[in-house]
């Protein structure tokens, strides 16, 4: 029968700490939960109750609220929703043919917590400094633009949307450059996401000590205080995805 | 996402979930080609990739200008020749029922294309 693959762990954090009944422990979520040991590993995971079964929405959020819970009591490795074996000896399988890789990410998560950090573009302040940068620049067009033909204003134009552009590259730059150096003082296990829309200024994920979420809270009101104009946000914590991505065997 | 994991906002809450709402949909710039729109698709395709190769000449010119290495008839040249072929991107983004949203490309964990 199929089996769901929820996270997986250290077993002496189990031995340490064993839940008396891993489904109350887990209440609210449906399904029969084990735990699969190999090695010094621990996974925690369901078997499927239907062969086929219906992927949604709902689905997603409550295995991620599964992960969730297990990810406040131990340091883990998180799977993705999805991670589906055929039995329970493959899961055996999959924790000893990784058990070198799974050991290394466990210990460099161990009393972390993840935290998403976002600094977003404020629209009033990006409508005014895109005017106020675009009427300076009518003011002083380059001197191979000046002269009044056809295509002479359309680049003008084109070279005024390109500054407005490169000068809000380089004010994120800076933002960014200055937020990177106060997250350094917290943590040096962070990431730099892409920014996926032209509002994001800064999307950073952090691993974090457990014991240090009052620093986080801090530094995220140190930012917005810096950048009043602007938009802060943080979340978390969560099991730490963005820092526990192996190749699995 | 649970109330309870957003630890502290600042600025203006109807723009922040405005954002996080655009962050966390994904953009939907794939490639849907069935038997039915496969002319649309494959245009989709070619049109993306002009765009993408149009916006770096924009963009060459752009550096050029401020490097200020043209002569007035290169500028005309390059002014006309960029123009044109705006001009023709528009065309055949109406041909193809296709808006600036549409070409674009999620390349996964390397955002998008434009």
């Amino acid at each position: 029968m199929p089996v769901t693959v929820y996270a997986v762990f250290y077993s002496s954090e189990v031995h340490d700490d064993m839940p008396s009944d891993i489904d109350l422990f887990l209440s609210g979520s449906e399904g029969k939960f084990e735990f699969i040991y190999a090695n010094k590993l621990t996974a925690l995971v369901s078997l499927q109750k239907e062969k086929n079964p219906v992927y949604s929405q709902q689905e997603v959020l409550a295995y991620a609220s599964i992960v969730e819970k297990i990810s406040k009591r131990y340091a883990i490795l998180p799977m993705r929703y999805g991670s589906v074996v055929d039995s329970l000896e493959d899961v055996i399988a999959l924790l000893q043919k990784n058990s070198e890789s799974f050991y290394a990410v466990l210990d460099s998560v161990k009393n972390k917590e993840e935290y998403s950090l976002r600094l977003l573009f404020s629209q009033r302040h990006q409508h005014d400094t895109l005017n106020m940068e675009s009427t300076e620049i009518i003011k002083v067009p380059p001197a191979i633009l000046q002269g009044n033909t056809e295509t002479k204003n359309y680049l003008l134009k084109k070279y005024q949307e390109h500054i407005v552009e490169e000068n809000r590259h380089q004010y994120i730059e800076k933002i960014q450059s200055h937020v990177t150096q106060e997250i350094r003082k917290i943590t040096e296990i962070f990431e730099l996401k892409k920014r996926v829309t032209p509002a994001l200024i800064l999307d950073a994920v952090l691993l974090i000590e457990r014991s240090a979420k009052d620093e986080i809270l801090a530094l995220a009101s140190r930012i917005q205080s810096r950048y009043p104009e602007h938009n802060v946000i943080l979340t978390g914590p969560w099991p730490p995805y963005n820092f526990t991505q192996i190749k699995i065997e | 996402m649970e109330e309870d994991k957003i630890l502290f906002y600042g600025g203006s809450s109807n723009e922040i979930i405005e954002e996080l709402e655009k962050i966390t949909s994904g953009n939907p710039g794939r490639i849907n080609a069935t038997p039915e729109n496969v002319d649309s698709g494959l245009a989709k395709i070619v049109l993306t990739l002009i765009e993408l190769i149009r916006k770096l000449m924009e963009k060459q010119a752009m550096r050029r200008i401020d490097g200020n290495s043209l002569s007035e008839d290169q500028i005309e040249n390059l002014g006309e020749t960029l123009m044109k072929l705006e001009q023709k991107m528009d065309e055949l983004k109406k041909i193809f029922n296709l808006t600036d949203k549409d070409l674009n490309l999620n390349l996964g964990p390397l955002g998008d294309l434009l």
